[in-house]
This record gives C-alpha cells, sequence and structure tokens, in this order.
C-alpha cells in the first residue's frame, strides 16, 4: 500500500480533495471465481485540479473511471478499497444514492459522442431530461439554462442547435454538447474519458482550451483519461500512469515529463516523441498483458531491459502519494539504473 | 523518367440521397508520386485523403479526372491491363481488426491474392517467407487473427499486402488504431520494407508528427482540396497556408524531456 493518504500535504494550490480512489481493486466475479482487473489503485483529485490518467488499452483506466459513478458493468465489482467523492462512499452507496450524485456531483464524457447521445432525440430534449432529472425547473428555465450551456461550451447558434438531432451535428459539435449537459448540474468532479480520441486534431485542441477555461472559472476537478501522454502533458496538473491493472507512477506533470522514474513512463514517452526524418520510431517491446497473463512479480518486467531477480518480487510504491513509483530499480536515484 | 503514381485533377462527387447538391470530396487533387519515393497525405477526418486512395485502389469510381499507377490508367484502361493493377499497388487499412477473415487461419489470409498461382506445395513455405518478413514467428501462419494482438495483425496485413510483391504501398493510417507502444513497431518495419524492397509508399494519416519522420515529401489536404505540398519538415517549421498553420498549432507536443 501507499503511504496514508493523511500524512501527506497536498501541493499548494490544491484547497481539498474532491475525488479520492484508495486502494481500488475491481474484479469479475463469477460463482467462486474471482479475478482481478485492477489492483491497488490510488489516486486522488483536489479541487480544481486536473489529473491525467494514463494508460494504453487494457490499463484498466476506463474501468477505474466507472467505478467512479458506480457503473461498472454486470459480474464486474469494487472487491477492496474504496472511492469518495466529497467525503461520501461512492462504493457503498446504494443505487438511489448513486442516482444522487451522478450528474450533481460527477460528470462523465465518454470517447464517443456518437453512442452516449441518442439518435432518436433532439439534443435539446436530452440536455433537459438530464436537468429535469435532478432539479425542479420549468421546461422554459431548462431549456434557457440548456443553451446557455451550449453557448458557453462555444457551439456556434445554441438556440438553433437546441433542436438539432446528434447526427446532424459533427464529432466536435456533438462532444461539446455532452460536455455542457455534463456540466449543467454544476459537478464537482468531471470524468473524461478519452474525450478526444475520435476528434480530428484541431477540435481536439479546441475541447483541451475549453476544459482549462471551465476549470477556471467553475473550478472544477478533472480526473482526465487519455493514453496521449502530450495531450496529458498539455492539461493535467498531476499524472498517474497505469499499467497492467495498477499505478506505476504518479507525479506532478513537469516532474513526470522531465524525469520519468518509471522505465515504463520512460517508453512512453519515448514513443509519442517525434524525432526527425528517416530516424526509427520509438516503442516499446512486447504488448500489455491480459489480466490472466500478470506476472505475479513486476508485471512491466518481461518488457523491461532493468528487470533482474529483484523484479520477481511484485515491487511496492515508493515515495508519496503526490509522487510515487512502482519500481525496484527506478531511473535516476535508483541503485542499478 | 514518368512518376510510378501520377493523380491528374482527380475528382469525386458524392451525391445526397434527395439529390439535390452535390459535395466534393475530392476537388480536383493533382501530385506525382517517383518510384522509390515516400509520399505522405495529411488532413482531418473528412479532408478527402482516404477517398484519394480508394480511388487509386479502383474501390471508388472518381467523377472526373485520371489516376495512373505504372501508366496504367485505373479507370481507364482496357480490362487486361488493369487486371496486373493488384500485382503493382496494394494496402494497408487502418484496423486490423476487421481488415481480416476471421474464419481464415493467418496463412488463408496471407496467400489470398497468389493462392491460384502457388502451387499447393510450395504454400506453406511462402507463408512462413511472409512471416519472416514481417518478424513474426512462423508457428502463427495456424493461428487466427482473434489470437494476434492488434500491431501482430497490422503485421499480418503488411505481409498479406506484400505477398503479392507490389510495387507500391498504400497505407491507410495504418497505427491509429494500435496501442502508443506499438505503434513504432510497425512504422519500423514499414520503414524497412520499404529500403530493403524499394517499395513506392504512400502513406495517409492525419498525424504530421508520424508523417514528418516516414515522409520525403507531403500534401496537405483540407476539403478535398490539397492545400499545402512540399518538405515534412519546412511544413512542420514554417507553414504557409491558413489551414495548416492551424493544424500544426493544434498538434500537442510533449516538453522537451531528460536525457533517456
Amino acid at each position: 500500500m501507499t503511504a496514508v493518504s493523511t500524512g501527506v500535504v497536498p501541493p499548494a494550490g490544491s484547497v481539498s480533495t474532491t475525488l479520492v480512489i484508495e486502494g481500488l481493486e475491481i474484479s469479475t466475479v463469477h460463482v467462486g471465481d474471482t479475478r482481478p482487473l485492477v489492483t491497488d489503485v490510488t489516486v486522488s483529485v483536489g479541487s480544481g485540479e486536473i489529473v491525467g490518467l494514463v494508460g494504453e488499452s487494457g490499463s484498466g483506466k476506463s474501468l477505474t473511471a466507472l467505478a467512479c459513478l458506480g457503473l461498472l458493468p454486470h459480474g464486474v465489482r469494487v472487491t477492496k478499497g474504496s472511492i469518495t467523492l466529497d467525503g461520501k462512499t461512492v462504493t457503498a452507496a446504494s443505487e438511489q444514492e448513486l442516482r444522487s450524485l451522478r450528474g450533481p456531483k460527477i460528470g462523465m464524457i465518454f470517447q464517443d459522442p456518437m453512442t452516449s447521445l441518442d439518435p432518436c432525440f433532439r439534443i435539446g430534449r436530452q440536455m433537459v431530461e438530464a436537468l429535469t432529472a435532478h432539479e425542479q425547473v420549468s421546461k422554459d428555465v431548462a431549456r434557457k439554462r440548456a443553451i446557455d450551456f451550449l453557448g458557453h461550451v462555444g457551439v456556434p447558434e445554441p438556440a438553433k442547435r437546441f433542436d438539432s438531432f446528434p447526427h446532424e451535428l459533427s464529432g466536435g459539435l456533438r462532444q461539446r454538447v455532452t460536455i455542457a449537459t455534463a456540466l449543467l448540474l454544476d459537478p464537482h468532479v468531471l470524468i473524461a474519458d478519452e474525450p478526444t480520441t475520435a476528434l480530428d486534431v484541431t477540435t481536439q485542441a479546441s475541447i483541451l482550451q475549453l476544459v482549462h477555461r471551465l476549470r477556471d472559472e467553475l473550478h472544477m476537478s478533472v480526473l482526465w483519461i487519455s493514453h496521449d501522454l502530450a495531450v496529458v502533458a498539455q492539461l493535467a496538473d498531476r499524472v498517474a500512469v497505469m499499467y497492467a491493472g495498477e499505478i506505476v507512477e504518479t507525479g506532478d506533470t513537469q516532474q513526470i515529463f522531465a524525469a520519468p522514474k518509471h522505465h515504463y513512463t520512460r517508453g512512453l514517452l519515448d514513443c509519442a516523441t517525434h524525432r526527425h526524418r528517416g530516424e526509427p520510431f520509438g516503442f516499446i517491446d512486447g504488448s500489455v498483458p491480459e489480466p490472466t497473463e500478470w506476472a505475479t512479480g513486476c508485471r512491466f518486467a518481461n518488457r523491461c531491459s532493468f528487470a533482474d531477480s529483484a523484479c520477481l518480487q511484485h515491487p511496492e510504491v515508493t515515495g508519496s502519494q503526490q509522487s510515487g513509483v512502482r519500481c525496484h530499480h527506478p531511473r535516476g536515484g535508483g541503485a542499478t539504473s | 523518367m514518368s512518376p510510378l503514381v501520377e493523380v491528374r485533377d482527380l475528382t469525386k462527387d458524392f451525391r445526397s440521397r434527395s439529390g439535390s447538391g452535390a459535395r466534393n470530396a475530392v476537388d480536383h487533387v493533382t501530385f506525382q508520386v517517383a518510384e522509390g519515393e515516400s509520399f505522405g497525405i495529411v488532413g482531418e477526418s473528412g479532408s478527402g485523403k482516404t477517398t484519394v486512395s480508394r480511388m487509386l485502389l479502383g474501390l471508388v469510381a472518381p467523377t472526373s479526372g485520371s489516376a495512373l499507377i505504372s501508366g496504367i490508367d485505373v479507370w481507364n484502361s482496357p480490362k487486361a491491363e488493369r487486371k496486373t493493377l493488384p500485382g503493382i499497388v496494394q494496402v494497408v487499412f487502418q484496423d486490423p481488426y476487421s481488415s481480416m477473415n476471421p474464419r481464415m487461419t493467418i496463412e488463408r489470409v496471407l496467400l489470398e491474392g497468389i493462392r491460384s498461382q502457388t502451387p499447393r506445395a510450395s504454400r506453406a513455405a511462402e507463408a512462413e517467407r511472409l512471416l519472416e518478413l514481417v518478424g513474426l514467428p512462423t508457428r502463427y501462419a495456424a493461428l487466427h487473427p482473434h489470437q494476434l494482438s492488434g500491431g501482430q495483425r497490422q503485421r499480418v496485413a503488411i505481409a498479406r499486402a506484400l505477398a503479392m510483391n507490389p510495387r507500391v504501398l498504400i497505407a491507410d493510417e495504418p497505427v491509429s488504431a494500435l496501442d502508443v507502444s506499438m505503434r513504432g513497431q510497425v512504422l519500423n518495419l514499414l520503414a524497412d520494407l520499404r529500403t530493403q524492397l524499394g517499395l513506392t509508399c504512400i502513406l495517409i494519416s492525419h498525424d504530421l508528427g508520424v508523417v514528418r519522420q516516414f515522409c520525403d515529401r507531403v500534401v496537405v489536404m483540407s476539403k478535398g482540396q490539397i492545400v499545402e505540398e512540399g518538405d515534412p519538415d519546412r511544413i512542420l517549421t514554417s507553414p504557409t497556408h491558413e489551414y495548416t498553420k492551424t493544424l500544426v498549432a493544434s498538434i500537442p507536443m510533449l516538453p522537451p524531456s531528460g536525457p533517456s
């Protein structure tokens, strides 16, 4: 386990911690058979802070996000640890309590705006529905607020777009609609699961700007999930790197990019670095193991050139919760690196 | 010497179902690719870059204009000539999950194009040669696509394209469906094969960074038109067209990192 959270002084700037994920384990549960998919994940997001959760597909980052909303798929459960939101334990909440949390307390944007919007209804109706489900407001007020928010997130002619169907909008506009819908209820925490992966770079750039602006204006906390280090570098205050169901490194964005401690983080940075013509592209040999193939020791050892006999033991996180690494031979300061 | 690939005023209109108004998916696009060159087409979704490649492959009929590969007009040459095209130009698609028949073994996938010309006795050897060429273990010949990872599948897709011994390889977003840690492997493989086999490559991508590292020359497409053409380094450092400027400014950049 990591350092006890109460003993850690939060960095300057983050006032209080809004979302706390501690020692989280998520498993598939069949009759008498429990298989972990995510183990020992500890992350916290302070008020007004943007935390980037980085990892490749299969690292468990989306499951972690879904667990925060109590939306894990059937047969998958939180088997250890806890998630607390503004002091309230999400992992122990009833379905009714969860309903009251989703929306006003915690909002989510998904990767593909085409599947998170219903193609059969005008976007206005879908936005108003989100609002009236939680608050007693008249249709007119709801409509006005929805149009306001559409304008706020940069949808041109919001009053006209209010009556559009999802298919009439471009991918970027659709994603803005889902962001506006999530923001309608003024959530304390926004979880964004690869929200720009399906979008063009120019659209992505404007969405990133928008998130920055909203954080500053609404003092919202954001957990931003992405496989793209460059995007996270631009957006996040802090970064947590996930690999094979666990967090392998956490730290300040600047520190992670300037001096990564885990060899996996270093490798990911290498992959994302653009070089000059004719130079070879960076890569990490091998592929992310399936949960059934996790090594009992360090899960990254078989892809790591620094692995030795010590790595047959599963490494614990060293350092603090704010800046920790799960490696026997961390870069810079480790005895063997 | 005439260029290996020549595209002249290529245009494609898609008509809406109601028949009212046509949309220029590709609007008078002209470019040439010399033998052995590595050529990039960059643009956002909807810019027409994939439609250009599909017209080159004979999969989408142009509204007007022409596409010539090795002097053969993809759409207007006599059928006997056009039938030789699959031996000259091959393609690697974006999604290695949907571009392979899940019921075929990898050997069958690899040899699909040359099956009739390859005697039964030498098929296994040919499949092994292709797998070795792309750095996969030969035992994979007996597996099915679902048993392979995305990166491995994309290697199979490259091997399948190379089975025909093409001179031109079109790669349409070959790594955007792959995990970050695997993209480099596939791109390095493509670059190695290009020098090893003297291939002419057309790389279609939305990622200017990848194109800069891979290509000798690049065209930037926007709304069906080529808006800028030239050396990838020059385009990244000093773009001239407004659209290219926006595109370059939008690329998220890593902060300078410490020593590796």
